[in-house]
């Protein structure tokens, strides 16, 4: 009996205590399923767990870049420089590091809660969109943390589990009145955390242009093309941000060491793009494991599943109002950003990559219903959401990892909105 | 072994997408080939021997060693079978295509 304690403790501390380990074995249980290869089953497996750790040093360099730059935008505005205070306990790095085996088993937990809903609901849509399942994940563990810093993972899990998996099944049944339209059929589903903004763009839409006067009569020039290179994108637009933020604050404000204080400028705006890049492969590494899995079990237990698919799923449908979603977004975005930090009310970083997909979906989505003006308006929508998202969201997530509201989509505000002050309704009815 | 390389934007959503639709219809196909899904600026530096992509991404991801290909729609077997039967032909490759 003693043994069989240690031998489950050992394999508590050691295996479902070590995140990376335990997002290894869902993949590894993933691959066995699908009968692949003893080699593509080791490679699969070793591929995940060293994603894992690629994601967490990709975090911990975002937030490295943030620290550094962040000050410089605040001396630009003339605000104290406080290393912002919502910064203080900047631990993405943290978070995913201790709680990743815990947002891994609400990903897996919540799946499977929306297999069985659409297995025995009429919402047949099963979330494929891999990376959100990842991120929805940790966000729910952060919101709970922020309420319950001691709270079990047992907890953890049940709770997290929940939410996701009910917000997987009903985020697509929600947009797929519009999805119908776009798309041209039934079969697929919009599975992204855009859906509030896009599904209001097309809400909305209708009231200021007709759909007639659509985006793809208009000719955009090419070298907007430049934005879909995302790498790309965040290093140029974000360095451009700081260059100005370091011109304006003066060579004293900026603490640059020996360097000249413009390239410091600039080599913090592409750190930035690199911890992206690194969380990003990192996520694309675990991904590329498990997401077949789920996808294999997903078709075996549902019948006529209509999966949900990732925002560009849609941009082939209408190329130019992607793009003219996503520039109205920016310059929405880059309005508010100088707006509040002239007002001294808080310092918001361009979020490229949330600004690109979503925005363009709010462009797609806001033209089916309102033509080019429909396509602004979606982006002006989602340029809005996302300025004052990150403004208040990330001190609401102080104690965990403020860095996640720079990263977020529009429906990961929505989560911490909701479920931050519900948990604490619910923790503070059961006496915690 | 052929290589193909899906590609999208970002390389997680619907370059992901795409490879196991891709993997599906490879299989029906009966060749061997191994696909993997990069962000457009990662395939183009790839070693791969065929790039799929979407169409507006085409120019970004041309320039490496891989013939590029665009794919309209990443759901469509159909339209990502006839492309591949196009391609594994051009290489001289058996290519089944009696049970679809």
């Amino acid at each position: 009996m003693d043994t069989l304690i240690g031998i489950t403790q050992f394999i508590a501390d050691n295996i479902f205590g070590q995140p990376a380990l335990l997002i290894g074995f869902i993949a590894l249980v993933g691959l066995l399923l699908q009968k692949k290869p003893s080699s593509d089953v080791i490679s699969g497996t070793v591929k995940t767990v060293v994603g894992f750790m690629i994601l967490t040093r990709g975090a911990d360099i975002v937030v490295e870049a943030l620290l550094n730059f962040t000050p410089i935008l605040q001396s630009a505005f003339g605000m104290e420089v406080s290393l912002f205070d919502a910064f203080a306990g900047a631990g993405l790095g943290a978070l995913t590091a201790n709680y990743g085996g815990v947002a891994a088993l609400i990903m897996t937990f919540g799946f499977l809660l929306n297999v069985l809903l659409a297995r025995f609901t009429k919402f047949k849509y099963i979330y494929l969109t891999g990376h959100l399942l990842w991120w929805i994940a940790l966000v729910l563990v952060a919101v709970q943390l922020e309420v319950n810093p001691d709270a079990s993972t047992l907890s953890l899990v049940i709770v997290g589990s929940i939410i996701a998996g009910l917000y997987w099944t009903l985020q697509p049944a929600f947009t797929q009145k519009y999805m119908r339209q776009i798309m041209g059929g039934d079969e697929l589903a919009y599975g992204h955390t855009s859906a509030s903004t896009a599904w209001l763009s097309a809400v909305l839409g209708k009231y200021v242009g007709k759909p007639e006067n659509s985006t793809e009569q208009i000719k955009l020039p090419k070298w907007l093309n430049f934005f879909r290179d995302v790498t790309v994108a965040t290093g140029v637009t974000i360095g451009l941000v700081v260059i100005i933020a370091a011109l304006v604050a003066g060579p004293d404000n900026v603490a640059s060491g020996d360097l000249n204080y413009i390239i410091y400028a600039i080599l913090q705006g592409f750190t930035f793009a690199v911890g992206i890049a690194v969380l990003l492969m990192g996520v694309r590494m675990i991904l590329a494991e498990i997401v077949p899995a789920f996808r294999g079990i997903a078709m075996k237990v549902v019948p006529g599943a209509k999966p949900a698919l990732d925002c560009p799923i849609i941009f082939d449908t209408a190329p130019t109002a992607v793009l003219i979603g996503f520039l109205s977004a920016f310059v929405v975005f880059m309005v508010c950003m100088v707006v509040f930090g002239a007002l001294g009310w808080a310092v918001i970083v361009p979020p490229m990559i949330m600004l690109f997909f979503p925005g363009g979906a709010c462009g797609v989505f806001g033209n089916l219903t309102g033509g080019f003006k429909g396509a602004i308006l979606g982006g002006v929508i989602l340029g809005l959401f996302l300025a004052f998202g990150q403004a208040l969201t990330a001190p609401m997530l102080q104690n965990t990892a403020p860095a996640l509201a720079q990263l977020a989509d529009p429906d990961w505000y929505l989560h911490i909105w909701i479920f931050k002050p519900l948990i604490n309704l619910f923790s503070g009815l059961f006496g915690g | 072994m052929i290589e193909i390389v899906t590609a999208c934007g970002v390389g997680m959503g619907s370059s992901l997408l795409l490879r196991m639709y891709t993997e599906d219809v490879i299989k029906i196909l009966g060749v061997e080939a191994r696909v993997q899904a990069l962000d457009a600026s990662q395939a183009r530096g790839s070693r791969a021997d065929l790039i799929l992509t979407s169409p507006a991404l085409v120019e970004v991801c041309s320039g490496g060693k891989g013939e590029v290909k665009a794919i309209k729609n990443f759901t469509n077997k159909d339209e990502i079978r006839s492309v591949l039967v196009e391609f594994f032909t051009s290489k001289g490759l058996d290519v089944n295509t009696e049970n679809s």
